[in-house]
């Protein structure tokens, strides 16, 4: 799906300050992970994940390659793409890709081509939605009612980068990196903790809970339902330039330092945590250095990690069925410990 | 609003359930009004109706008025594939074109779609329903098809009294109406309203900041939290006005608007019975459900923007409505306190159709025409060319380019909790019960186990938590149980002895973990008395143990009793002794009992 240029614009969002920084902030650093947002019915997860589209800065690609190659690194590149010394490239709307429920597992993973195979005879493949989300994002709305075989088919290619096809006499690889972006209501059903743990960050949406913001956002919904080409219109350029300062905090990205007693700071928190694994010291350090970033800033402070902290965490706590507390709640807890420890230190 | 008891019975009765028919009418003039040229989300109604004669005259009404051919129904069982569609087979062979076929989503587009039985559908089915309507159009991704349809409809959704709608669903429908109060008789009124329609007016117009205001307040009132409602209410008004021939939205549109889409779902109520009189003027309060934290800036709030009062809006209700709604929600159906989520998930196939594999149909694997024509397809030249040219002209198909389907095994298991939550156990040992159950419950989701609770006390025992997957809903169902009353441990033995039987027929395997000391005092028919009660029990458990669940008796008396170790051998089950329960040996129990009963 090309992201739909009449899509509610992302700055017209009201509240939801968290979900929209964890949104920022994978734009921001594609490799941090993507987003998880779960909450009640009616909390807005969706329209927020949709307007995203709205806010990606354009990408440059090798033209005509189906996966939308980088020309810039020859180790990402597909096979056809990699063999060529030379590309023509051409600039092109970041892809975001919606996974839909019903969605088959030929048409995720791509599959021989019916219609040239059974017509001309020749075997092509056909791309899937892993090729198509490349370089992009690749959505899943109600994330925890997918299937547990296509899942598995998600956390392969997620963890490689790479889609492999060995299928119907085919042998295909191809680059499949996407941002994954899951939304969910926990009431419908868990999710699996692997597909859990491979989201960079997750946030609790709520709905607002100030009358004043509650009107405004009926408002804004009404209006844009009245005349939805207006409306975008009228928020082009406080959306533009959000545009544009995603795309300063992704060249500041590369230059951002991270002190010793920062990395300290996150390797304490994770130990009070008792997160699972490595990768939620790793997400967070990443996510605090985006944070910089998108501060505008070159160091990383301890308040970015600070605030960064139950974006990255809070889904890694290993369930504790005795606890009733939420576990962003525990992180808050954990957190408030450390600092205070460092505070008297 | 006079008080309702100076107004005879009867008459205030009657009244109210011609207002219900009335609004049912109504809701059909709105769905008309915003049918066809309204741009999404577009309206739907939710219709509580069991199955007779004023559904059938509703449903006629509605086709009368909207032409047959606007309506889609949606059968229950549908396939994914006819519901969002996929490749035409038969078409594809034929032309050697890849041919799409619409599925019933697509062809919903501009119509409206009549969904009954909702609770018999698949997770799938309503999440790609919901998934058209939000978006007003089908993304399908299947079978080698790559498409994008539009799909603008109505909803409408028929629901029985006895069933919940999956809340995500009722979330999505704007209008609320109730026909189980309505007498055939009245039916005949209010069956006019050719005329009427004609002066709806076509113009657009904008709501004012005040209206929003308004009806954001009415629904945070009533507790919704959820922004939809309000959404929903705004527009409701909106139509409502239009069809009156207005050009800005009045109190009777707002008055409408609470009424068919706020009121009906309400999960907190600003007025009392006794505060019915319109001398009581002060603000209502919404309470519980809503966040503590929000109470305070809500009334901070609220009166800023209340120039459209609640007050003013309640007043404008029709007589005794407001009385029997709040009646009926005070009573809420049994299953209170849960919610209405939760229902989504109970249905399921025997299994779910995974990846297919090379192999030869047989009568327990179906051939995957897709996936065997798929292996074929890059033969055809090879094979076509040692062949006559009349027979080539066939597609050339081997034995060994068959694929059939596989199915995911059933081996999804359900944890049935009977809690003993009486009296006796409360005062000491229900905090422990739960913990137990919580230990348990833990496991269970690690293994994306499925749970159901079913709480002993008082007269009758009641499933308090419908089996789901969820473990948020089974925390939240455990820590909402209090303890109190007798102890009807025959029920509790029978219900759970029936959900057990109902999972086993979706292909589950249950197992029930029952916590208790082993004392009854409430028999089967829901009698006092210590010894019949004990005599019921025990012939439940022989039925227990004749169905051969596998049955865990975890014992919650404060010393080691015999009740309960006679219970479990009359049910054949493990017993374990809670004061010596720790999270390990319980544990470890129930993952004997499941191995003996994946062994049965």
């Amino acid at each position: 799906m090309t992201p739909n240029a009449g899509n509610y614009p992302f700055a017209a969002i009201v509240g939801q300050e968290a979900l929209k920084l964890a949104i920022i902030l994978c734009a921001t650093d594609q490799s941090l992970g993507g987003v998880l947002a779960l909450g009640d019915r009616g909390t807005g997860k969706t329209t927020a994940v949709r307007a995203l589209a709205s806010l990606l800065p354009q990408l440059k690609v090798i033209q005509d390659c189906p996966y939308k190659c980088d020309p810039q690194s020859k180790n990402l590149q597909c096979e056809a793409c990699a063999e060529k010394s030379h590309h023509q490239t051409q600039s092109m709307e970041a892809p975001v890709v919606d996974l839909p429920l019903g969605v088959t597992e030929d048409r995720l993973l791509g599959a021989l081509d019916l219609e040239r195979a059974l017509v001309d005879g020749v075997k092509q493949f056909e791309p899937g939605l892993l090729a198509k989300a490349n370089r992009g994002f690749l959505y899943i709305d109600e994330v925890n009612l997918l299937e547990d075989h296509l899942v598995d088919v998600l956390l392969d290619v997620a963890a490689s980068g790479w889609n492999v096809v060995e299928r119907e006499g085919l042998s295909v690889k191809h680059p499949s990196r996407f941002v994954l972006v899951g939304s969910g209501n926990p009431e419908e059903g868990e999710l699996r903790p692997q597909l859990l743990d491979r989201f960079g960050l997750s946030v609790d949406v709520e709905t607002p809970d100030q009358i004043k913001d509650r009107v405004e956002i009926i408002k804004r919904r009404d209006a844009y339902e009245r005349d939805p080409i207006a409306f975008v219109k009228r928020w082009k350029q406080a959306n533009t330039k959000l545009s544009n300062r995603i795309r300063k905090a992704r060249e500041l990205l590369h230059s951002v330092e991270l002190d010793d007693h920062v990395l300290q700071l996150i390797a304490e928190l994770c130990i009070a945590l008792g997160t699972d694994g490595l990768r939620g010291e790793l997400t967070l350090i990443k996510a605090a250095r985006a944070h910089a970033a998108w501060r505008g800033e070159t160091v990383v402070q301890e308040s970015d990690v600070r605030t960064m902290a139950p974006f990255a965490l809070s889904h890694r706590l290993r369930r504790n069925p005795l606890d009733d507390a939420r576990s962003s709640v525990r992180v808050e807890r954990v957190l408030e410990e450390v600092f205070a420890k460092r505070d008297a230190a | 609003m006079t008080p309702s008891i100076e107004s005879p019975q009867e008459e205030h009765s009657t009244k109210a359930e011609s207002i219900a028919w009335r609004d049912a009418v109504l809701a059909i003039k709105l769905i008309c009004s915003a049918y066809p040229a309204d741009r999404p989300p577009f309206l739907g109604i939710c219709v509580n109706a069991a199955a007779g004669p004023v559904l059938d005259r509703w449903l006629n009404l509605l086709e009368t008025e909207l032409g047959a051919a606007s309506l889609v129904q949606v059968p229950a069982h549908i396939d994914l594939d006819r519901l969002v569609g996929g490749l035409d087979l038969a078409a594809t062979l034929a032309t050697g074109r890849k041919i799409a076929q619409e599925g019933l989503l697509s062809k919903a587009d501009g119509k409206v779609l009549v969904l009954q039985n909702t609770p018999a559908m698949e997770r799938e089915t309503i999440a790609s329903i919901l998934a058209a309507m939000d978006h007003g159009k089908v993304l399908i991704e299947r079978d080698g098809l790559s498409k994008v349809t539009p799909s603008n409809f109505s909803a409408i959704v028929v629901q029985d009294p006895d069933e919940v709608l999956p809340a995500s669903l009722s979330d999505r429908l704007a209008i609320h109406i109730d026909l189980q109060s309505v007498d055939i008789r009245q039916t005949e009124e209010y069956a006019e309203f050719e005329e009427k329609s004609q002066q709806r007016l076509e113009s657009e117009f904008a709501p004012s900041a005040n209206t929003i205001g308004a009806i954001t307040e009415l629904a945070i009132a009533l507790g919704l939290v959820s922004l939809r409602p309000a959404q929903q209410a705004l527009k409701v008004a909106l139509h409502h006005a239009r069809l009156e021939g207005r050009e800005s939205i009045e109190q009777d549109d707002i008055s409408v608007a609470f009424r068919m889409s706020l009121m009906p779902r309400a999960l907190t109520f600003p007025v009392e019975e006794d505060v019915m009189d319109e001398a009581e003027a002060e603000p209502p309060e919404p309470e519980n459900n809503t966040d503590k934290s929000q109470d305070s800036s809500i009334e901070e709030d609220m009166s800023e923007l209340a120039d459209l009062s609640i007050d003013a809006v309640l007043a404008a209700l029709p007589d005794g409505l407001l009385d029997e709604l709040a009646q009926q929600k005070r009573s809420p159906p049994k299953s209170s306190g849960v919610g209405r989520a939760g229902n989504t998930n109970t249905n399921f196939k025997r299994g779910r159709p995974i990846s297919s594999i090379r192999g030869k149909p047989a009568s327990n694997k179906r051939m995957d025409i897709l996936a065997t024509l798929r292996a074929s397809a890059p033969w055809q030249k090879i094979r076509k060319a040692n062949l006559a040219p009349s027979r080539a002209e066939h597609l050339q198909i081997r034995s060994e380019d068959f694929h059939v389907r596989r199915f995911k095994k059933p081996a999804e298991n359900t944890t049935i909790f009977v809690v003993d939550a009486s009296g006796s156990t409360a005062i000491n040992r229900l905090g422990e019960a739960k913990g137990a159950v919580e230990l348990v419950l833990g496991e269970s989701y690690a293994r994306r186990d499925h749970v159901a609770m079913i709480a002993m006390k008082g007269p009758e025992a009641e499933v308090i938590l419908p089996t789901t997957r969820s473990l948020v809903l089974a925390k939240r169902t455990l820590s909402g149980l209090t303890g109190g009353g007798g102890t009807p441990l025959a029920d509790g033995l029978r219900k759970a002895l029936q959900l057990a039987d109902d999972e086993k027929r979706k292909g589950r395997i249950p197992s029930m973990i029952i916590l208790t000391d082993g004392s009854a005092n409430i028999d089967l028919h829901g009698n006092p008395g210590r010894q019949q009660a004990q005599l019921d029990a025990m012939e439940m458990a022989k039925h227990v143990a004749v169905s051969e669940h596998a049955v865990l008796v975890i014992d919650v008396s404060k010393l080691v009793g015999k009740q309960a170790k006679e219970l479990a051998g009359a049910c054949r089950s493990q017993y374990v002794g809670m004061p010596f329960a720790n999270a390990a040996s319980i544990s470890n129990a129930v993952q004997a009992t499941r191995a003996s009963s994946a062994e049965a």
